[in-house]
C-alpha cells in the first residue's frame, strides 16, 4: 500500500525579464493507497506540473511531496509513469523497452510478458517501436509502467493523442488492469468524462494552481461510459467544470483589460 | 477461476505472429551499383589510355604494383602509413569526442570553439601538411599531427550535433522511472549519438587520409605519400598511378567493408 502526501506545494516560474508566474499555489493533497485519483482542470491550472513534481522530473519552489510505501523505506516508493506520448526508445525492441526501466536484472522478463499480454501485444515483443501504430506504442507505454510493479502510478493524459474508439477501449481495459493490480494512481486529464469513468476521486484544480474542489466518485466498478449513473455524474461534473472554465476566461479577460 | 483480462479485442490477440523477413547480408541492388561504379571507372581509364601516351594502362599499373611488392616497398610503406594514420585518427577521435560532447552540452564551450572548428573545416588538408612540415620537419610527428588536425574538426562538429539532438523527453522518461545515469548513458545517449559518430568517423577518415598523404609527400621519407612522390619526381606515371590505386582502394575497402556494416548495424532500428 502506498500514499502520496502533498503539503503547501508552490511552484513559480521566472521569465527572462524576472517576472514571476505562480503555477501551483499551496496545493494540499493526500492520495491514499489503492485509490484511483484524477486531477482535472482548465489549461494552465498546473496539472502536468503537479505530476512532474510528484515524479521528480521537476523541482518545486516550496512545500513538500512525500511518497510512502509499506513495502519500502520512506520516500522510496517505486514510480511508474505513462506519458502523453509513448516515449519509447526507438532503437530498442518492445521487450527491451520494458527491460530498460526495470531496477532488477533478472526475472523481469516474465512480468514484462505478462503485462504485454494484458495489453494484447505479447506477440510483438521483438518489434521496434517504429513498426507499431500509435495506439500500440501507447499500450507498450502502459505495459512498461505496470511492469515495474510500481507503488505509485502516474499518468499524464495518456489517451489524449489517440482516436476516440481506441482511447475508449483502452480506458475500459485500463480500469480492468488497475482492478487487478490496485496501485495508487494519479491520473491527469482534461477530459472530465474520462475522469468520472476511471476515478475514485476527482481533484479539480482552478487556474492559478489551487485545489478548487475534490469530488468523490462512489460508483460500482467496472464502469462503462454508457452506464446511466456514470452519464449522470459526468454531466454534473462537466457542468461544474464548465462554470469554472467560464470564471477562468472572465478572469483572463479582466486581467487583459487592466494590464 | 479467474481469467486474465486483455486490453485489446480478441481478434488482435489471436492474430498469427507476423512473419519476419530475413534480410540477405548482401543487398543485390547495392552490389550491382558497386559493380557498375567499378566498371565505369575502368572504362574511363581505358578510354583515357586511348587519348594519348600520358595515361598508363591498367596492365602497366598492376605490373608496377607487382614490382613494388617485389622490392619490398608496397607492404612496408603501407604499414608505415597505416601506423601513422591509426595513431593520429585515434587521438583525433578521443579528443574530438570529448570536445564535441562539451560543445553539445555547454553553450559557452560551443561559442568558444565554434569559429575555430569552422576554420578547421574550411582549411584544406594541404595547409596542415605544409604547416606541420615546417613545425616538425621530416619525421613521424609531421604526418601524425596532420592526420590529427585534418580529422579533429569533423569529429567535433558531428559529435556536438549528435549530443544536441539527444532526445530530452527520453532522458526525462528515464528519470521518472529512476533509471541510473549509467543506463541513461548506455541506452539513450550512446545509441542516439551512434549514427552521427559513424558519420563523424567516415568524414574524419576521408580528411585524415588526405592529410596523411600530403604530409608524407612534403615532410617524410617513407609511407604511401612519400612513395607516390618518388614516382612523381621520377616522372613515372605508372608508378605514381599504382600508388593512387592503393590509397583509393584502401578508402573504399574501409568504407564499404568496415564503416558501412557498422553504420547499418547501429541504425538498423530506423529501417527495421
Amino acid at each position: 500500500m502506498a500514499s502520496i502526501e502533498i503539503r503547501n506545494l508552490v511552484k513559480t516560474f521566472t521569465d527572462a525579464r524576472g517576472h514571476e508566474t505562480r503555477v501551483l499555489d499551496g496545493i494540499d493533497l493526500t492520495l491514499h493507497g489503492e485509490t484511483f485519483t484524477s486531477v482535472v482542470g482548465p489549461s494552465g491550472s498546473g496539472k502536468t506540473t503537479l505530476l512532474n513534481i510528484v515524479s521528480g522530473i521537476e523541482t518545486h519552489t516550496s512545500g513538500t511531496v512525500t511518497m510512502r510505501s509499506d513495502a519500502r523505506a520512506s520516500d522510496d516508493a517505486k514510480v511508474g509513469y505513462v506519458f502523453q506520448d509513448p516515449r519509447l526508445l526507438p532503437w530498442r525492441t518492445v521487450m527491451q523497452n520494458l527491460g530498460f526501466v526495470q531496477d532488477v536484472r533478472t526475472g523481469w522478463q516474465e512480468r514484462a510478458r505478462h503485462y504485454l499480454d494484458l495489453v494484447g501485444l505479447g506477440h510483438l515483443g521483438d518489434r521496434f517501436p517504429a513498426q507499431l501504430s500509435g495506439g500500440q506504442q501507447q499500450r507498450v507505454g502502459i505495459a512498461r509502467a505496470f511492469a515495474v510493479e510500481p507503488d505509485v502510478l502516474l499518468m499524464d493524459e495518456p489517451f489524449s493523442h489517440l482516436d476516440a474508439m481506441t482511447s475508449r477501449t483502452l480506458r475500459e481495459h485500463l480500469e480492468r488492469i488497475w482492478l487487478e493490480s490496485r496501485r495508487t494512481v494519479m491520473f491527469v486529464t482534461h477530459d472530465v468524462t474520462e475522469a468520472v469513468q476511471l476515478s475514485d476521486r476527482i481533484v479539480v484544480l482552478a487556474p492559478g494552481g489551487r485545489v478548487h474542489e475534490i469530488i468523490d466518485v462512489d460508483l460500482p466498478r467496472p464502469r462503462r461510459a454508457s452506464d446511466p449513473a456514470v452519464a449522470v455524474l459526468q454531466a454534473e461534473v462537466l457542468a461544474r467544470f464548465e462554470a469554472l472554465e467560464a470564471q477562468a476566461a472572465e478572469a483572463r479577460a479582466l486581467a487583459a483589460v487592466t494590464a | 477461476m479467474t481469467t486474465t483480462p486483455t486490453l485489446v479485442p480478441a481478434a488482435a490477440t489471436t492474430a498469427p505472429p507476423a512473419r519476419r523477413r530475413r534480410r540477405s547480408p548482401v543487398d543485390p541492388v547495392q552490389l550491382a551499383a558497386g559493380a557498375a561504379a567499378i566498371a565505369t571507372i575502368l572504362l574511363g581509364w581505358w578510354a583515357a589510355t586511348l587519348a594519348g601516351d600520358r595515361v598508363p594502362s591498367l596492365g602497366e599499373t598492376v605490373d608496377r604494383l607487382g614490382s613494388e611488392q617485389a622490392l619490398g616497398e608496397l607492404w612496408g610503406n603501407l604499414a608505415i602509413s597505416m601506423n601513422r594514420f591509426v595513431l593520429g585518427l585515434v587521438v583525433a577521435l578521443v579528443v574530438g569526442a570529448a570536445l564535441g560532447v562539451l560543445m553539445g552540452l555547454s553553450r559557452i564551450a560551443d561559442h568558444a570553439l565554434a569559429d575555430l572548428t569552422m576554420a578547421g573545416l574550411a582549411a584544406p588538408a594541404v595547409i596542415w601538411a605544409l604547416l606541420t612540415t615546417m613545425w616538425f620537419g621530416f619525421g613521424w610527428l609531421t604526418p601524425v599531427t596532420t592526420v590529427f588536425l585534418a580529422a579533429l574538426p569533423f569529429v567535433m562538429v558531428n559529435i556536438a550535433g549528435a549530443v544536441r539532438a539527444v532526445p530530452a523527453d527520453l532522458v526525462l522518461m528515464a528519470r521518472a522511472f529512476g533509471v541510473s545515469r549509467t543506463d541513461v548513458l548506455r541506452h539513450i545517449i550512446a545509441p542516439a549519438v551512434a549514427g552521427s559518430t559513424v558519420a563523424a568517423v567516415r568524414f574524419a577518415i576521408m580528411s585524415a587520409w588526405n592529410g596523411l598523404l600530403l604530409a608524407e609527400w612534403f615532410g617524410s621519407t617513407s609511407g604511401v605519400g612519400w612513395r607516390s612522390r618518388y614516382w612523381y619526381d621520377a616522372n613515372q606515371l605508372d608508378g605514381f598511378l599504382a600508388w593512387v590505386v592503393v590509397f583509393v582502394v584502401f578508402l573504399v575497402v574501409v568504407d564499404q567493408l568496415v564503416l558501412g556494416p557498422v553504420e547499418r548495424r547501429v541504425t538498423r532500428w530506423r529501417t527495421a
